[in-house]
């Protein structure tokens, strides 16, 4: 890793990046007007602003996904002309997009060294292969070290390893090295780790000669001795076809990424597929991806939009150590704490321009709200204190399956949501809460378990029923369930009700009415497109998708609704509308039940909180009365306190 | 009356053409303009001498050449490949590649011709047993995907070869009497010119023919095949965009989670798409054999018939258009009996098929040539207004 060192004087800081005068038109809508942007070097810049403000634009500019209409870029003083991605990448700018950009059936180290492989002829092995050539690579080390003496230990640490990473880890940290010398060595290219390796190799293979020979005659039978030289030719003949094949280069690799995610504390397991890690596993391995490329500017687009409480405090943390090592980076961001939190300096867009840039340290999130928005905007929400009705929804000993039928990730959930209270299932992402909301919302089939809704058994898996009786659903992921991106906006915002007779005669849509309609419901949720109801979805902003779905649900008149994360990706004006529009769902007698990985919207709109971990709810709490910190206790399965107690009516 | 007028506006001509379906029209002209040229360009190669003369002569000699006979045949040719592309299209939109349509086809010359032959139905009952037929084996591959989860392209071609053995073991054990074995296995010709049957034994139907309307001059072969083919692609064309069902369907084809989420029956709706699209590609196979164009031969046909691959050309060509795919089909039928007659010593006449099939690859390249269109409409802007730098691009095209 080369070390770039950096003034930290703030008013000579020399420039990373300078852009001047860009502008960007799609067709006659300016996404930037002539924009400014002047970063630090070795500082964290934020760039704030609403949806559609243009700051993914400014971004994808410097990336080289688009090119700019008018306006220069300069990166590090010098004046440039980025095409594509490619000419980004040689100037050491690297992008953690919103969408990560990761094959879902390759390992994390493939991902990651993917497109700067050094395969041999093109080969590249799969798994099952690396995982014969594991146990060949056991012997090798098992030559390394101490391996007759140890040779139970060394097993045993084998076998309870996950990767082949992780068993070199182990075993230089168990038998050869402290941790100093395993950072060293971890740093060291592989070349000469060979070197020493060999060395190594031969010196205990000639120890173990001699000891076979010295004790050996006492100890040992026979074939035991040939056994173990058997193991040791096999060894070394081993460690010679590694050497040959580009397994070397895979290692040399995964040990260069392992420093690196070392150095910057970002915990990573690199031999899961990616199809099986985390949302914020998948977003180190982005960001390792742009370590291992040298990048010096690195670009972060709403980073924490996917994450969970936990998994942002560490990216946060994970930034500050990026920044400490003398990386530059652009951090483009809504969230207001996360800014303040971290950020050395904001700059605010609004409508494609350059409202202002500002320190953190001499404003604060209000401030830096009211400009993203343009007006004063309600960080709270009001909510006056509503007696809840009768339960509208029942759920009784709900238990789903996982993706792949293997095992239940919702196990026997109890619980009522009663009309006119808004009930907040909290907990981290992936303890059951998404499998719980598709067996309420009919999108998978309970193993068992029954659900009423008013006076009716709800079929599993019917959701036309559930329509009928009127469940309005929020989906967590609007591009899979809540959106058929290639219809028009006026075709989705009926995406519910076609069959409607207001909206089909005789089976004949009838399109006036749909327009019609979806005018209605722009006007009233201010949802933004280019071309009105015509705009197809595809072509809006993610948050002016969630306005259209967040308008067709509350438009059928719900007696019960089920939001999932409808905050999730929209900016602070939206937010505050979506909250508003929610709290006067419940005022109306609607039972809801809200889904949320955000600790502030928890609280600030829940009248219930139910917390679940591991499938299971594990707690129930009033949240007037309750701390985060005790949430957090429940939520990471340190404590758990749920009786489900019937009401009798 | 004003609406009509308003139609014709020198305005609302401009957004037609203007518009992303007049885009589409385009795209589709400019590849068949390549497959042509292409085409032209082998021909020239091949006998530069007549090249030009022959090259006009597949393109207009279907119309020329043959007379007005020409013309019927055309027609006839063009009504099964019309509702095979159609078949093909109407699956397409909901998200299934259909090319199980040769098996579709194949069950549904089989129920028309028995129908016809053997129990001497009228040619309405004969059309609809080849609906049901073809909609019946649509199901199969429709059912094995809802409920076993097989790609349906899979289970298609294999039914397709099913389908086709199916229908010669039965022609020859259990339906000898549709097969005349004095010619080669084919089967017989229900229908002999009003002159009556060469022979009192021979299967004798004249009402399983399709009505001609009296149009004698157009040929044998002419008949009314063409107007139903036209209906079912219109009605065709009208489900998908104007019905809730079309609707349903369509958008089970972009996203099918999404319309799970909307409360919508995927599972009935593919296997209702596919006894639709089975069923207007076994109409077409009746259309064809009911009018008497050719009789089914049930021992050479070891291989699968050929229209229904063509329906998946005119799919491509009419970009996914049931109005589109009557224009396309015309084409084809057109540029195939041009190629008969073309200098056959010099050409042969899988020049029409080469030429289709450039223009297939072409269309392949759709999203390449719907770029064009804009770009040149540009290009013309720019000269108009003197230079402005405008490029066209998507708004916010992530």
């Amino acid at each position: 890793m080369k070390k770039t060192v950096v003034t930290r004087t703030h008013s000579e800081a020399p420039l990373a990046v300078e852009m001047i005068n860009i502008t960007k038109k799609f067709g006659p809508l300016y996404a930037n007007k002539n924009v400014n942007l002047k970063i630090k070097k070795g500082e964290i810049h934020a760039l704030l602003g609403e949806n559609g403000a243009g700051k993914s634009t400014i971004m994808s500019i410097l990336f080289g996904m688009y090119s700019a209409d008018e306006g220069k870029i300069k990166i590090n003083g010098k004046e440039v002309e980025i095409k594509d991605p490619n000419d980004a990448n040689d100037l050491k700018i690297g992008m953690v997009h919103q969408h990560f950009k990761l094959v879902d059936i390759f390992p994390v180290l493939d991902n990651i060294i993917m497109g700067r492989e050094i395969a041999k002829c093109h080969f590249l092995e799969d798994a099952k292969k690396r995982r014969e050539k594991n146990v060949t690579r056991l012997y090798v080390i098992s030559g390394l070290l101490r391996a007759y003496e140890h040779f139970d230990e060394l097993m045993d640490i084998v076998k309870k390893a996950k990767t082949p990473t992780s068993v070199l880890v182990d075993l230089y940290n168990k038998f050869h090295l402290t941790s100093s010398q395993t950072d060293a060595l971890l740093a060291t290219p592989l070349s000469e780790l060979t070197v020493l390796r060999r060395e190594a190799l031969k010196r205990e293979a000639k120890k173990l000669r001699d000891s076979v020979i010295n004790e050996g005659t006492k100890k040992e039978s026979l074939p035991s001795r040939l056994w173990w030289k058997f193991v040791f030719s096999l060894a070394r003949f081993a460690d010679w076809f590694n050497r040959k094949t580009h397994n070397v280069d895979r290692a040399k690799a995964a040990f260069e990424i392992t420093a690196i995610a070392k150095k910057y504390g970002l915990e990573i397991d690199l031999d899961t597929p990616i199809e099986e890690c985390t949302v914020g596993m998948q977003q180190r391995t982005e960001i390792l991806k742009m370590l291992y490329r040298d990048s010096d500017i690195l670009i972060f687009d709403e980073p924490t939009a996917v994450l969970t409480p936990q998994e942002i405090d560490s990216l946060l943390q994970i930034m500050r150590n990026l920044k400490a090592e003398g990386k530059t980076i652009i951090f483009i961001t809504h969230k207001l704490n996360e800014i303040m939190a971290v950020a050395d300096r904001v700059t605010i867009l609004r409508r494609g321009e350059v409202i202002g840039t500002v320190n953190t340290k001499n404003t604060t999130a209000a401030q830096l709200s009211d400009m993203m928005v343009g007006r004063h905007v309600n960080l709270t929400v009001k909510k006056t204190n509503k007696a809840a009705g009768k339960a509208v929804l029942k759920v009784r000993n709900l238990t789903m399956f996982d993706k792949h039928k293997q095992k239940n990730v919702v196990q026997s959930a109890n619980f009522d949501v009663r009309a006119g209270e808004i009930v907040t299932i909290a907990g981290i992402d992936g303890n059951g809460q998404r499998e719980l909301i598709y067996g309420i919302t009919g999108l998978k089939n309970p193993v068992k378990g029954s659900i009423n809704f008013l006076t009716n058994t709800l079929k599993p898996g019917n959701i036309k029923q559930r329509n009928y009786l009127g469940m309005s659903h929020i989906p967590e992921d609007r591009h899979k369930h809540g959106l058929v991106l290639d219809y028009r906006l006026d075709q989705n915002l009926v995406l519910r009700d076609f069959q409607d007779k207001r909206f089909a005669k005789y089976g004949f849509i009838l399109n006036e009415n749909i327009r019609k309609h979806a005018n209605k419901l722009i006007s009233e949720h201010d949802i933004r497109s280019s071309e009105g109801a015509k705009s197809s979805a595809r072509s809006m902003s993610g948050g002016n998708q969630q306005k259209a779905i967040i308008a067709r649900e509350l438009n059928r008149k719900p007696k019960f609704l089920v939001a999932v994360q409808p905050t999730r990706g929209v900016d602070v004006g939206a937010i505050e509308q979506i909250h508003k529009r929610i709290v006067a769902e419940r005022d109306r007698g609607v039972g809801v039940l809200l889904v949320s990985y955000e600790l502030d919207e928890v609280f600030s709109l829940s009248d219930r909180i139910l917390v679940m971990y591991e499938g299971e709810i594990v707690g129930e709490f009033d949240p007037k009365k309750t701390t985060r910190q005790e949430l957090g206790l429940y939520m990471s399965g340190a404590k758990r306190n749920y009786q489900f107690h019937e009401e009798a009516n | 009356m004003n609406k009509i007028k308003a139609f014709f506006t020198r305005e609302n001509f401009k957004h037609i053409f203007s518009s992303n379906g007049a885009n589409h029209l385009y795209s589709s002209l400019i590849c068949v303009a390549f497959g042509l040229l292409l085409g032209f360009i082998i021909m020239l190669c091949l006998s530069p001498n007549i090249a030009g003369t022959d090259f006009l002569m597949l393109i207009t000699g279907g119309l020329v050449y043959y007379g007005s006979e020409g013309f019927g045949n055309i027609l006839a040719t063009l009504a099964p490949l019309l509702c095979c592309g159609v078949a093909i299209i109407f699956a397409y939109k909901t998200g299934i590649f259909n090319i199980g349509a040769a098996g579709q086809y194949t069950l549904g010359a089989f129920g028309a011709l028995l129908f016809a032959i053997l129990f001497k139905c009228h040619w309405t009952v004969c059309l609809l047993m080849a609906i049901i037929f073809g909609a019946l084996w649509g199901v199969i591959p429709a059912l094995l995907k809802t409920f076993c989860h097989v790609n349906e392209v899979i289970s298609g071609i294999m039914l397709n070869w099913i389908g086709l053995f199916f229908v010669n073991y039965s022609m020859q054990t259990y339906a000898k009497g549709m097969v005349d074995a004095g010619d080669s296995f084919q089967t017989f010709q229900f229908w002999i010119d009003g002159r009556g049957p060469l022979n009192p034994n021979y299967p004798y139907n004249p009402a399983g023919k399709l009505p001609n309307l009296g149009a004698t001059s157009l040929g044998d072969c002419f008949s009314i095949a063409i107007f139903i083919a036209i209906i079912v692609a219109i009605i065709a064309f009208i489900v998908m965009e104007k019905t809730t069902f079309g609707y349903q369907l369509k958008a089970s084809g972009y996203n099918r989670s999404a319309t799970k989420y909307a409360g919508i029956n995927a599972k009935k709706n593919a296997i209702l798409t596919m006894a639709i699209s089975g069923g207007i590609a076994g109409l077409g196979a009746g259309l064809y054999y009911l009018s008497g164009v050719e009789r089914w031969s049930a021992v050479s046909s070891s291989i699968l018939p050929q229209v229904p691959w063509n329906g998946i050309i005119i799919a491509f060509i009419a970009q996914m258009n049931p109005i589109g795919a009557i224009f396309a089909s015309g084409f084809l039928s057109l540029l195939s009996i041009g190629a008969t007659a073309t200098s056959q010593s010099v050409f042969p006449k899988e020049i029409a098929d080469l030429i289709t099939s450039i223009i297939v690859y072409a269309s392949g390249l759709t999203a390449i040539t719907l770029r064009i269109v804009p770009w040149i409409k540009n290009k013309i802007q720019l000269k108009k207004a003197g230079g402005v730098k405008e490029l066209p691009l998507n708004k916010e095209g992530k």
